[in-house]
């Protein structure tokens, strides 16, 4: 039961105790079976049980009530049962005694029973009634059942009725023990007030304050100040000053001598051991006698012994009865001025009243409670309540809640202030009066939060304190103020209750036990919850936690100190696993006040919930969202408080969830920049560090002790900032094979012209595009991006990669992540299927924390600062969701990677060359093979192989397939040419199939060194005598110290004809003339390319050289053309060519024939004008040296190209000797008036001897 | 008398605090804070926004006046349009509040804690002392209004002008 329920004083303490041997489980669970099945005893089912004996509190006198019972099984400590009569409620009246199984003998049981109820008799001699409640597991023997004890059967199986009706018997038996008992009370003549002298500064402030906020008006009715009498008000009515500076006037009281021994007279507990007379003693000397009236006295003992009685009619479900003498009574106390005995006495009137209606039972509210509140109260409103009186015919329980939800508000106040009133020097403890204040501001709060009306959930939820969660937005605290502005409901408000409360804080003055003191700031956080003061209600919480921490430090040193360890160690030697999770399980209401404390605070809390297998999903992430709530310090130092809590509880995963919270409230909360210096952790070093060491401390601690699950969650959902993959070795390196060959277009292709001349976007398209190509079954490194920006290390353990369509294993060694970096750590990626995957994040265990997922966050990101107001107070921590403004969310990134099926890898075994090296004559070739093993278990085919060099090239007849786990030769030629030296053949292979995307590419690399031979030099070309040869000279040199064979031959239409033979000595210089058939037939402008004529002319002469063993051809590719030899090597346009027709030697006078042949070797045609022209001794003879028939020159109309035409010239020499002839074609048509067309072809001298 | 004067956003966040002391004859314009005030006063503010909420729609004005009390802690309360929160804690002995409770307070001269409570009108309930924060409170309002218009201030953002700062701080020196 609540112990700040309003009703707690209605409840008849039952302490349960095992008796003999019984399992602390059985006990636990008959215990909570007693709690939930019988904690409400209604009289009506008494009935039949009772008999026909008649006795004071029978049952039969009023059917309709019932006993409340609150069942225990702690005892409660000395002090506080010297509290007893006065709040004889906290006495446990009744003790049951719960013994397991009695022995099969009937003696043997009796005895067992008799040694049992002994046994609580001499530990309880104080109680009214004690009884024995015997668990049977079997049928009833029979046996066992007494007066003072029952048998239940089925013990533990609830809902048994076997239970009900064993307390049936029991309520019988205690209602005539508590007859005795009240008849006993009544005899004595009066009852000292429990009571302590020292007062405390802070109330003294608080007194005061109070009343100047009752003066202001919005207060609660307090009495004025001693120096303000209240108008109209007589001088000992007044309630007493509460100040310390103005003792109260009205003290008289002076206890009897005899009270002593008369309050104890117990039914039949009169043998034991008087406890409390000493206390008593105490009280009764503190008193002081001026005046003493002893009519007085013995009025106000006759009053307090039948308020006492009254209370104990209550609990006894008398409550009609107990209402009728209570009111009496206090009604009395109020007039004696008895005012600590006169608040305990309206309390208790309330409770009935409360009972009562709860009861659904008729009932006046005594003129008592309405004089109390008037006499505070102006006229108007003491009217007000006056008013609402009478006219209320049709139902009148309607109307008298009505009227007491209206009292209760000023009521509750005017008794709690009269329980804050003292009696000469003496005040009630602390205990007493704070925990009457929660229990009557929890009242006022249930009423508050029914909108100041005693329904039927509102008395339900006052008497069972069965927190009925209604929504609570059905009455705002605004909507109510406003909608009311009487003077009850404006004391009704939650911050008017707030002030009653606070008042009920104990302070440290108070000196009450640490555990009650603990217990009533829970009891404040509760009425706070009900106000729904979350924050004051974690400030009680956190206050609370404090206390709660330095009590188990304090108990726990004390405790190692009896053990004689160091309390450190206390952890592990006194708690077991079992224990301690036991102690966890317990503790799972602890975990969530924590949670919630923290939250009202602005702090989430991560990890906890513990979901099993977070799905890869980015929930975490959105988590971190809206932490932009409550103050830093705020955070921190509740944290803070909560931490040290956890580890003086000691509860490990609390811990782990609180450092993680910590780290992450205190972290950047984003992905961070690599520039940021600080990285925003804004919680020092060393408290990182100690965190942190705290964490694998608990762990450590918690593996130890045998418990599972400690891990922690990881605190920064952005620790994986980038995914990349490190380049392979060349001698795996992946080539993209199909683009080599230009078979797929390339990316560049796809996106012709990109009209902007600058666009920053163009690159970034590219890289995005691009995947990486992975081989199945192989190896590659990744390389993570992990972001820490904590002053703390971590330690990887494991990482596995999160991807989408394919399925990658990784393998890594240790890895550490220094603090605050953005590091790059390698780990090794196998993938073991084929296809297009996406690689969306990693799952990272770390040492001490759970597993967890974290996805690619590659840009840098923070939260965004909403714009918005949404929300007011505590709502806002949800965050505020405002659809027009789009808070970002960290962007997750994803790798797309491409798999492909195994590809062969070949190595190289070797060459053939001693140490991969070669000296070669330049022009030599040399033949070598390079030897390579297939190292995997697939076939591979080779698909080309380039040399580096153009004199390095594959043989033709090399192999093409390799098979699996064998070598193979490829035989590979190298032609010494100047300037070799690394040569490398690169020979690019793939798996099997056609369509060959990616190949790889396996490297032979050879050292050359070429040394020069035979050089030829200046490169000539002339005409030669014939007309379809021309002559090729070139200087041909030795540079090789030793004397060289060489054969120079040309190309002859189709075989090599070897034109010169001979030998070199070493340096010797030759010029070498070859000639060679003309091979071009046609010309035209600048065709062919002097490259090309050069190309084929190199190509039509070679020289072969031997030394020795070596031979080879003299390399002539580097030969430049001179410019002349161009021409020469093209040929005139128009071929003209002379011939004598007639026999030599020609003779004088006699007239010679020349024919001239003119053919077009171009594709122009035009008009031309052949001319012949005559030479005689070097000069043009002169004509009468000569005589032509005809002319010396033709005209001779366009030819087609390709066509010849003959041209005819009758000539004569007149003069003996030799005679010089060429001819000339020339264009018949110049630009220029004036000038001699271009000369287009020219015939060969002709010379003609004449005699 | 120390005042403990913050700002609070809308998040229950602090936007700004200052910590001064009385100006009036006698002090000298320090907080007398103790150690763990500066941790403790954050909380006690915290807990009564609390009072706030309940208060705040029961009056037009903007002053809320006295909101709450917490040991000898006294928390004034003014309240902008946007539901930013002025709170003005002040306590007239800082050295006798136990605060956590947990520790006792350190025996204080109450020598000198009668003497201020002699010279200075520290009653935080009296009229003159809602007077007084009533008009330091506006004056900060005023200077708050020109901090937010600046267009570089967003809404809950933490202030960081040392005008503003300085503004307060003359108010403070002004009033109380």
């Amino acid at each position: 039961m609540d112990r700040f329920s309003p009703v707690a004083a209605a409840h008849v303490r039952v302490l349960v105790l095992p008796v003999g041997r019984i399992e602390r489980d059985t006990f636990l669970r008959f215990v909570r079976r007693l709690q939930d099945e019988a904690a409400i005893i209604q009289y009506q089912d008494l009935k039949d049980h009772v008999g026909d004996s008649n006795f004071l509190l029978s049952p039969r006198k009023f059917e309709r009530g019932c006993l409340l019972l609150n069942y225990t099984t702690s005892s409660v400590s000395e002090a506080v049962l010297n509290l007893s009569p006065y709040d004889i409620f906290r006495e446990p009246l009744l003790v049951v005694g719960v013994v397991r199984g009695l022995g099969e003998d009937e003696e043997e049981a009796r005895k067992e029973l008799k040694a049992a109820t002994d046994f609580l008799r001499e530990r309880h001699p104080r109680v009214v009634h004690r009884h024995l409640l015997v668990l049977q597991e079997g049928e009833d023997k029979g046996f066992g059942k007494s007066d003072s004890a029952a048998l239940v059967e089925q013990a533990l199986q609830s809902g048994h009725p076997s239970l009900t009706n064993a307390m049936h018997g029991l309520a019988i038996r205690f209602l005539r023990e508590l007859s005795t008992y009240v008849q006993a009370m009544q005899a004595s003549p009066s009852i000292p007030t429990p009571g302590q002298t020292a007062r405390s500064l802070q109330r003294v402030s608080w007194m005061r304050d109070a009343d100047s906020k009752s003066a202001s008006g919005s207060g609660y009715g307090t009495p004025r100040d001693v120096s303000s009498p209240p108008p109209g008000e007589d001088g000992p009515s007044r309630p007493p000053s509460r100040s310390l500076t103005s003792p109260s006037n009205s003290i008289d009281q002076n206890p009897s001598p005899n009270t002593a021994a008369g309050v104890l007279a117990r039914s039949d507990s009169n043998r034991g051991h008087n406890a409390r007379a000493s206390s008593q003693d105490r009280v009764a000397l503190q008193g002081f006698g001026t005046n003493t009236s002893a009519e007085k006295t013995k009025k106000r003992g006759k009053a307090r012994v039948n308020i006492v009685v009254g209370s104990l009619y209550m609990m006894a479900g008398m409550w009609m009865e107990a209402l009728q003498l209570l009111t009496e009574h206090t009604g009395q106390a109020r007039i004696l001025q008895d005012h600590l005995w006169c608040a305990k006495g309206l309390e208790n009137i309330v409770v009935c009243q409360l009972l009562q209606a709860w009861a659904e039972i008729d009932f006046q509210v005594p003129t008592l409670c309405q004089q109390v509140v008037e006499k505070s109260l102006s006229k108007q409103t003491a009217q007000r309540f006056s008013a609402d009186n009478p006219g209320e015919s049709a139902t009148t329980r309607e109307a008298t809640l009505r009227r007491l939800s209206g009292l209760l508000p000023d009521l509750v106040r005017q008794i709690v202030i009269l329980y804050r009133s003292n009696e000469g020097p003496l005040e009630l403890p602390s205990l007493i009066v704070c925990e009457a204040t929660v229990r009557l501001s929890k009242l006022l709060a249930m009423l508050h939060n029914n909108s100041g009306t005693l329904n039927k959930s509102a008395l339900e939820q006052i008497v069972s304190a069965e927190a009925s969660d209604r929504p609570l937005s059905a009455t705002s605290p605004g909507v109510a103020l406003k909608t009311s502005t009487n003077q009850s409901s404006r004391l009704l408000a939650g911050s008017a209750i707030a002030e009653v409360l606070v008042t009920g804080m104990p302070t440290n003055d108070d000196s009450i036990a640490v555990q009650d003191h603990l217990t009533i700031l829970g009891g404040v956080a509760s009425v706070y919850s009900i106000l729904r003061m979350d924050r004051k209600k974690a400030m009680t919480i956190k206050e609370l936690v404090v206390r709660l921490t330095a009590a188990l430090n304090q108990a726990r040193k004390l405790g190692a100190a009896e053990m004689g360890i160091h309390p450190a160690a206390s952890l592990s030697a006194e708690h077991g696993a079992e224990s301690l999770t036991a102690s966890i399980k317990e503790s799972g209401g602890l975990l969530n006040m924590i949670a919630d404390v923290a939250n009202i605070y602005g702090v989430h809390l991560i990890g906890g919930s513990a979901d099993p297998n977070d799905k890869d999903s980015d929930q975490h992430l959105q988590n971190t969202r809206a932490r932009a709530f409550g103050g830093e310090g705020m955070k921190f130092g509740t944290l803070r408080d909560l931490l040290a809590l956890c580890e003086a509880s000691p509860d490990p995963y609390g811990i782990l969830r609180l450092i993680a919270s910590f780290f992450a409230s205190a972290g950047p909360r984003g992905a961070v920049d690599n520039g940021a210096e600080d990285g925003g952790v804004s919680i020092a070093q060393d408290e990182q560090a100690h965190l942190a060491s705290t964490i694998s401390r608990t762990i450590g601690v918690s593996k130890q002790l045998g418990l599972k699950g400690t891990q922690a969650e990881y605190w920064d959902p952005y620790l994986l900032r980038g995914i990349t993959f490190s380049p392979r070795q060349t001698a795996v390196e992946l080539i993209d094979w199909a683009k080599l060959k230009g078979a797929r277009p390339s990316t560049s292709d796809l996106n012709p012209g990109n009209p902007l001349l600058y666009d920053p976007n163009a690159r970034r398209q590219a890289t995005a595009e691009q995947s990486a190509v992975l081989v199945q079954g192989e190896p590659i490194d990744c390389l993570l991006t992990l972001q820490n920006p904590y002053e703390v290390g971590l330690d990887i353990e494991s990482i596995q990669l999160v991807t989408e369509g394919a399925e990658m294993k990784a393998a890594h060694g240790t890895i550490h992540i220094a603090p605050a970096k953005l590091q790059q750590i390698s780990i090794s990626v196998t993938p073991s299927t084929t296809g297009k995957a996406q690689i969306k994040g990693c799952r990272v265990k770390m040492t001490s924390f759970r597993e967890q997922y974290f996805p690619i966050i590659r840009k840098p990101w923070s939260e965004q600062r909403s714009l918005v107001v949404k929300h007011l107070g505590q709502d806002a921590r949800s965050g505020d969701h405002d659809p027009k403004q789009k808070l970002t969310e960290a962007e997750t990134a994803t790798v797309t990677v491409e798999v492909i099926s195994n590809l062969p890898t070949l190595a190289l075994r070797g060459t053939s060359l001693v140490e991969s090296s070669l000296m070669l004559l330049e022009g030599e070739k040399h033949t070598f093979e390079a030897i390579v093993e297939n190292t995997t278990d697939q076939n591979a085919s080779i698909l080309d192989v380039v040399g580096s060099a153009a004199g390095l090239y594959v043989a033709k007849e090399s192999v093409a397939v390799i098979n699996p786990k064998e070598s193979a030769m490829i035989t590979l030629e190298v032609v010494g040419r100047a300037g070799m030296s690394h040569l490398r053949a690169d020979v690019f292979y793939a798996g099997p199939g056609k369509n060959v995307e990616f190949a790889r590419m396996l490297s032979v690399p050879i050292t050359v060194t070429v040394n020069a031979a035979l050089q030829a030099h200046h490169l000539d070309v002339s005409e030669s005598d014939a007309d379809d040869l021309i002559c090729v000279s070139f200087d041909l040199g030795n540079a090789w110290p030793k004397s060289v064979s060489f054969s120079c031959s040309t190309f002859n239409s189709d075989s090599w004809d070897t034109q010169y033979e001979s030998s070199m000595a070493p340096g010797e210089v030759q010029r070498i003339y070859l000639k060679l058939r003309r091979w071009v037939h046609e010309t035209k402008p600048d065709q062919p390319s002097p490259d090309e004529l050069r190309k084929v002319l190199l190509d039509r002469f070679r020289i072969t050289w031997s030394v020795d063993a070596r031979n080879g051809h003299v390399p002539l590719h580097n030969l430049a053309l001179p410019a002349e030899a161009i021409d020469t090597l093209r040929g005139p346009s128009i071929a003209v060519q002379l011939s004598l027709q007639d026999k030599q030697p020609a003779s004088i006078g006699s007239f010679l024939t020349l024919r001239a042949t003119i053919r077009n070797r171009s594709t122009r045609s035009a008009p031309l004008l052949v001319e012949l022209l005559p030479r005689l001794g070097g000069a043009a003879p002169e004509d009468r040296r000569r005589a032509v028939a005809g002319s010396l020159s033709r005209f001779v109309a366009a030819l087609e190209a390709g066509e010849s035409k003959v041209v005819d010239f009758a000539f004569c020499p007149l003069l003996v000797g030799r005679l010089v002839l060429t001819a000339t074609a020339r264009e018949a048509l110049s630009l220029c008036e004036g000038e001699e067309g271009e000369v287009l072809g020219e015939s060969r001298r002709l010379v003609v001897a004449v005699a | 008398m120390s005042y403990y004067f913050t700002i609070i956003g809308t998040k229950d966040n602090p936007l700004f605090e200052h910590e001064f002391g009385t100006s009036k004859p006698g002090g000298d314009g320090t907080a007398k804070f103790r150690e763990e005030a500066a941790h403790m006063n954050q909380f006690i503010v915290h807990a009564a926004l609390d009072m706030v909420e309940e208060v705040q729609w029961g009056t037009k004005d903007l002053y809320l006046k006295k909101v709450d009390t917490f040991q000898n802690n006294h928390i004034h309360t003014f309240i902008t349009g946007g539901n930013v929160k002025f709170m003005l804690l002040m306590n007239p002995d800082p050295s006798a509040t136990p605060y956590s409770n947990l520790a006792s307070p350190p025996p204080s001269s109450r020598s000198s804690t009668a003497r201020q409570s002699m010279l200075l009108a520290n009653n935080p309930s009296s009229s003159q002392t809602e007077d007084a924060v009533r008009g330091f409170v506006t004056e900060v309002y005023e200077a708050w209004v020109k901090c937010i218009m600046n267009p570089f201030y967003d809404v809950n953002q933490e202030v960081t002008s040392p005008i503003f700062r300085a503004r307060v701080a003359a108010a403070a020196k002004r009033f109380l």
